[in-house]
């Protein structure tokens, strides 16, 4: 580590100071904190286990022993809804980071080398794009709908997302390394004669740092979303595993809306809905401090 | 500019075959097909052939032959208009989804018209007003439409509007009454089904809402930074002629291309606020093809989608083309 003797302010801390200044990346910040602290410790805590049910206690309204109420099996929504979390997060973050790793590596590529590289990865990155991705995700879905275990299934379709997902984030990511790459830096990198590879990851990327942290928040937030969507339209984990998919109101069970039991979707579809928001508030906080055009905005 | 409009519509085919062609292979490797499932759905206690029967329906059917022969045999049907028969329900695919697109676009094109109409005032309002309560009020708001899926906008709506308040119908398209008896006259037909569309398009339009005020907030914030704002501004004009003279005239360009680019998504609408208000178009219709395997169906809608998607792009960089005059000479160049 290296001391700051002089008070100088680098581009992290000027972002800290301007990510503070925003009231509402802050909220957003903590109550992401919360719900994640909330999945991570809540099973641990509770009285019933997840595969807990017990008959007499079954539609139970929100009360203090169960403040989400109960289902159909008398088993508490509080810690389905928590456990659920905890799956359709992690799902959220095994995408994002495929996306943000392909993105990234096809955007810095595309972007150092230009010629005929850049040519054909945007071309590749142009295809992608275009495809429709809901439809195609579904289709796919449903290629393995017997093959596979349902968990496994999750991961190849979430990793299928991920990787589809990368087209915007790579094109961001290729126009910011090429802004840089004609930099005096670089030219000093090119003189030292370091090794490519070294001037991409040593010295552009961590340039186009800010850029991709601010993006992967909207990426997390789509994955989320994106997990919820296979559930809606039954292609999701099976119905069993309480993941956020499974816990809001699908084409299965489309009555639940119209029924007296409201805590059964409300209280999901308004966690997960604090959460996504969460993310975009964090997100949209962070791309204003990590982008200093947006200052006059 | 002509020659660049046709260089990418031209580029834009090679894109769509290939997109065919993956398609093609992914509905190939569902497991089960559409007769398999077709029995499976007939109701219980009906005659179900015997294995021997399905494998000679099967035969006549053609599903034994490889892919690729299929393939073919559906690109060469499909430049002609001939995309198949549903076994579903008996008919060409094309016949049906024809009619079913337009009970999308309707959808859609309503929500559309809507979204802009509130949209434009908020968004420039935003602009004009920037970091005021009314900008940060908006900001906020539209940044929470815009994080939540349209399904959970749509269910929050459904409960409030339908179930909570029963003023209007919570799904489908006509009511169980008039399917059952008909409608007694053109009127009355038009005006329950206006009725059933209040919830999807009210969806849709807070959906659309959010991104598109914010598109707007930016295109015009971009244009009150330029100079001719300070001059018409020092000039002594009224503020509200500078903005919505001034300033939102020169804004219009990237907000026609918006609107341009919208215009192929309009056909393919959204799958889930049609899933959640059991809206009979294309994108229940999607749903339902899935889960029927309904091969036909499936690679006409998937085509559509994909059309939808490739115009969609093709439209936005000839927008970005004629706005940004730096776009246009580097395609001069090229």
């Amino acid at each position: 580590m290296y001391k700051n003797t002089t008070e100088t302010l680098g581009p992290w801390r000027l972002a800290i100071i301007r990510f503070k200044k925003s009231p509402i990346a802050i909220v957003g910040a903590l109550l992401l904190l919360i719900i994640i602290m909330a999945t991570i410790i809540g099973p641990m805590l509770s009285p019933y286990p997840l595969q807990y049910f017990s008959v007499v206690d079954r539609y139970m309204s929100p009360s203090l022993i169960h403040p989400f109420g109960t289902d159909r099996y008398g088993q508490d929504m509080f810690i389905r809804v928590l456990y659920g979390g905890r799956i359709t997060l992690v799902m959220a973050m095994y995408s994002a980071i495929i996306t943000i790793a392909v993105g990234t590596i096809v955007g810095a590529i595309s972007g150092y080398n230009g010629k005929w590289t850049d040519k054909l990865l945007m071309r590749f990155t142009e295809f992608i794009h275009v495809m429709p991705l809901l439809p195609l995700l579904i289709s796919f879905t449903a290629v393995f709908a017997f093959k596979l275990e349902p968990l496994e299934r999750m991961m190849v379709v979430m990793g299928l997302y991920g990787f589809l997902n990368f087209p915007s984030l790579a094109r961001i990511i290729r126009g910011q390394i090429i802004v840089y790459k004609n930099t005096e830096f670089m030219s000093a990198a090119e003189l030292l004669g370091l090794s490519k590879m070294s001037k991409i990851f040593k010295h552009l990327l961590p340039n186009v740092f800010g850029v991709i942290i601010a993006s992967s928040a909207t990426v997390i937030a789509n994955a989320i979303l994106i997990e919820l969507m296979l559930s809606f339209v039954g292609m999701g984990f099976p119905e069993t595993i309480p993941t956020w998919g499974n816990l809001i109101p699908n084409i299965r069970g489309a009555n639940m809306v119209n029924n007296s039991y409201y805590w059964m979707w409300f209280f999901p579809v308004t966690l997960i809905s604090l959460t996504v928001i969460s993310i975009n508030l964090m997100g949209e906080g962070l791309r204003s401090a990590l982008d200093p055009k947006e200052e006059g905005r | 500019m002509k020659r660049f409009i046709l260089h990418r519509i031209l580029q834009a085919i090679p894109l769509l075959i290939a997109i065919t062609l993956v398609i093609f292979i992914i509905i190939d490797a569902m497991p089960g097909n559409e007769l398999i499932s077709y029995i499976n759905s007939l109701p219980e206690g009906s005659p179900r052939p015997s294995p021997e029967q399905i494998k000679q329906m099967q035969e006549v059917l053609q599903y034994n032959r490889p892919w690729h022969v299929r393939y073919f045999e559906w690109v060469f049907g499909a430049i002609r208009g001939d995309f198949g028969t549903s076994l579903y329900y008996r008919r060409p695919a094309g016949d049906i989804v024809g009619i079913l697109i337009w009970r999308t676009f309707m959808l859609n094109f309503t929500a559309m018209v809507l979204t802009f109409l509130l949209a434009i005032p908020i968004g420039v309002r935003s602009a004009a007003k920037r970091n005021s309560l009314f900008d940060n009020f908006f900001s906020t708001t539209t940044l929470i439409a815009i994080s939540l899926p349209s399904f959970f906008i749509g269910i929050y709506l459904m409960r409030l509007l339908a179930v909570n308040i029963s003023w209007i119908p919570p799904t489908g398209m006509r009511s169980i009454i008039y399917i059952i008896k008909g409608y007694p006259s053109k009127l009355v037909e038009i005006l329950d089904v206006m009725r059933h569309m209040i919830l999807p398009v009210l969806t849709l339009t807070l959906v659309g809402v959010g991104s598109v005020s914010r598109y707007i907030r930016n295109a015009v914030v971009d244009v009150i930074n330029q100079d001719y704002i300070r001059t018409a501004r020092s000039k002594g004009l009224k503020e509200r002629t500078v903005i919505y003279k001034h300033a939102f005239r020169n804004a219009l360009i990237p907000i026609i291309s918006l609107i341009g680019v919208m215009i192929p998504t309009l056909f393919v609408g959204n799958i889930f606020v049609e899933a959640v208000f059991a809206w009979p178009g294309i994108g229940l219709e999607f749903l339902y093809a899935v889960f029927r395997r309904d091969t036909s169906m499936l690679s006409l809608l998937i085509l559509i989608f994909a059309l939808a998607s490739v115009f969609g792009n093709l439209l936005a960089d000839i927008f970005y083309g004629i706005a940004d005059p730096k776009m246009n000479a580097e395609m001069e160049g090229e």
